[in-house]
């Protein structure tokens, strides 16, 4: 047991070192919105680095054709693991940990409304991610499809005359209960966030004022208080049905495998907004930082966040156009997703016009915040091809989707996730990052992304169908699946870059100053890394710059009309 | 929320002491809150004005977060019912009680610091 020893001159006081002032009780008993959003982001990293290498080994299997890398067990195992870990494991918790570092230091708070709660949070999380990973241990990882649709998902018993396409195994039990432990993590978390941001506002920070990227984490946490009970609700189901007797799902015995889909979906499209909106509010806090110029039209931005939110929950059935919807329902599924794409339109311009005549700095988060806006516009336009119902029939279940949730998720979500590593690092560590190494990691990402992703637009219109096994030489889709794989392995050298980076700015980057970015918001107004408290005296806030306000007092915004 | 009570000039000076407060704390990491307090009403009496202004003692615990063993036990036990409500009820079981007894630890830890506070 550690001691301490405390000394005046003429008395010694020794005492027993706590078990939460060690350093690993420090970090197991750890309440601190800063230290659980960091456990959250390596964490969320260590699973990226997993669902990296599940896709690359879907890519190797596909690289050639008749391919023999995998079994197609296994190959059934690793789509369904890699969507599954790229999604519930690592964008949302890597969401959550900047939302849990930032958010309180950007409103002025000392810590998060629950702090244990939040703990708790982080840690159900790491359970139930290891626990759905330790699944490959038993040979049992799931394997019907992130998605894992029924009836692909019942047991035999429940599948009745269909048995022979059901799984049997603990497969979806394992994919049930991790997504049931990663569903409480997110609720709490989602929670924590609501209260923060309602209740412990600095002095002076309306609504109206509240940095971009909180309302778009506020926005993500009711989309995942209003979307996650869904996905409980299926997985319930679902549950009775593998183990209880019941035919929530099962054809042959009454049941409706549909249902199954509509429950899923009316989580999983919400789902996406809830991946892609803290990726919009962090790129509107870099883009302004690094054009010098406030961010244009915040109101517009703010707001078509919330509006994309509400629109998000009657999307859902635009995945399930080839399942026999009635006509009317098609009408209004494509619709709603067409409309979807105004606010989604919003954001871009109004990002443009931040960076419009803006003195730009191209250091690397502007950089990963520019190719975000392009890839993400590449994604989001290929989005609303897939809204039009007669042409989603041509593609549906194809390489084309995967093409169009790759730009969205990783030309999206990942690009800005690494945008803002690289705008944050700074301030959560006391380090710079190499900027030259980050560059090039840029670079080598938006090559390899392109490669990896643009060609499966072209093999979904030759009419390759996703989640297939192999492929024989004679379709005509030997030479984008192989480009496709190269793109794929470009993209693991970038993450390596990054790995490198990471280590080489830890341990001998260059020191970094409290605000190295000439920065708006309150979070640079504080040591680098910040004190367990924050701040010593709670700001006062008067305009949507508080920070830029203190440091230029004579052009404040709050001297000027609107603010 | 906005405060408009306050008269500008009483925020102007609240913010310089804020930013000379933060200032000093960024320079003198070692410096805790407390002392930082204790400095400035030592400066206070060195004046000689008769201006009676309370000087709060804030020690860095009252305004840092507390660390707490429960959040990871709670999961544990959560974990162990979720995973023995699938695969073994007497797992099951085990579980439940492990976890009514890290929820009852949990609140009575959170009363505790409420009586402290």
């Amino acid at each position: 047991m550690a001691v301490r020893t405390v000394g005046d001159g003429t008395t010694t006081v020794v005492r027993e070192k706590p078990f939460s002032e060690t350093f690993i009780g420090e970090w197991l008993t750890t309440t601190d919105h800063k230290k659980i959003g960091l456990m959250y982001m390596v964490t969320a990293f260590f699973f990226f680095l997993v669902g990296g290498m599940e896709a690359l080994l879907i890519r190797a299997q596909l690289a050639l054709p008749n391919g023999q890398v995998l079994d197609p067990e296994t190959f059934n195992q690793m789509f369904t693991m890699h969507g599954t870990t790229m999604i519930f494991l690592f964008v949302m918790p890597m969401m959550s940990g900047f939302g849990n570092y930032v958010v309180p230091l950007m409103i002025g708070a000392r810590d998060m409304a629950f702090p244990r709660m939040n703990a708790f949070g982080y840690w159900v999380l790491l359970f139930g991610g290891v626990f759905i990973e330790l699944s490959f241990l038993f040979h049992s990882a799931p394997n019907g499809g992130w998605f894992m649709y029924a009836p692909l998902s019942l047991t035999k018993d429940a599948c009745g005359v269909h048995a022979y396409k059901c799984t049997p195994g603990m497969n979806a039990d394992f994919w049930i209960l991790g997504t049931t432990m990663l569903g409480i993590s997110s609720i709490t978390g989602s929670l924590n966030f609501v209260v923060t941001m309602l209740k412990m506002r600095a002095p002076g920070m309306s609504i109206n004022r509240m940095p971009l990227f909180c309302w778009m984490i506020l926005v993500m946490s009711f989309l995942l208080l209003f979307a996650l009970p869904s996905l409980t609700a299926a997985s319930a189901l679902l549950l009775l049905d593998r183990h209880f007797g019941t035919h929530f799902y099962g054809f042959a015995y009454g049941g409706d495998p549909v249902l199954w889909q509509h429950l899923f979906w009316s989580f999983g499209h919400p789902e996406v907004y809830i991946l892609i909106l803290p990726a919009f509010g962090m790129v509107s806090e870099i883009l302004p930082v690094f054009s010098r110029k406030p961010i244009f039209g915040y109101t517009f931005i703010a707001w078509s966040g919330v509006a994309i939110g509400f629109l998000s929950f009657t999307v859902w059935a635009h995945h399930m156009f080839a399942v026999g919807l009635p006509p009317i329902a098609q009408a209004f599924f494509a619709s709603s997703t067409s409309l979807i794409a105004l606010p989604t339109a919003v954001k871009i311009f109004n990002w443009l016009a931040t960076i419009f005549k803006g003195n730009l700095r191209f250091r690397a988060p502007m950089l990963f915040a520019l190719g975000f806006v392009g890839m993400f516009l590449i994604g989001g336009l290929n989005g609303a091809a897939l809204a039009v119902v007669p042409f989603d029939y041509q593609v549906t279940d194809s390489y084309f989707v995967v093409s169009h949730i790759h730009y969205v998720l990783f030309g999206g979500s990942v690009l800005a996730i690494f945008g803002g590593i690289f705008y944050w690092f700074p301030k959560m560590t006391g380090r710079m990052m190499n900027e030259k190494l980050a560059q090039l990691q840029f670079w080598v990402l938006m090559i390899g992304l392109n490669l990896a992703f643009f060609p499966m637009h072209l093999l979904g219109l030759l009419g390759m169908p996703r989640r297939v096994y192999t492929y024989p030489a004679n379709m005509g889709w030997n030479e984008l699946n192989l480009l496709s794989t190269i793109g794929a392995f470009l993209v693991g050298v970038g993450v390596m870059i990054f790995l490198i980076n990471l280590v080489h700015s830890l341990k001998k980057g260059e020191k970094a100053p409290s605000d190295p970015w000439d920065a708006f918001t309150l979070e640079w107004d504080t040591a680098s890394p910040p004190k367990k408290y924050n701040f010593l005296t709670i700001p006062i806030v008067r305009s949507r710059r508080p920070f830029y306000d203190k440091k230029n007092p004579e052009i404040a915004d709050w001297k000027s009309v609107i603010h | 929320m906005t405060n408009p009570g306050q008269s500008e000039d009483k925020e102007k000076e609240t913010r310089q002491q804020q930013s000379s407060e933060d200032a000093r704390a960024e320079q003198n990491p070692e410096q805790t809150p407390a002392s930082s307090a204790s400095q400035e009403g030592g400066e206070q009496q060195g004046t000689g004005k008769k201006r009676v202004k309370k000087v709060v003692q804030i020690r860095e615990e009252d305004i840092s977060p507390h660390s707490s063993l429960w959040p990871l036990l709670t999961t544990a036990a959560l974990s162990i019912t979720l995973v023995g409500f699938i695969f073994n009820p007497i797992v099951f079981g085990i579980g439940v009680v492990l976890l009514l007894g890290c929820i009852l630890g949990w609140v009575r830890e959170g009363s505790k610091q409420r009586k402290q506070r």
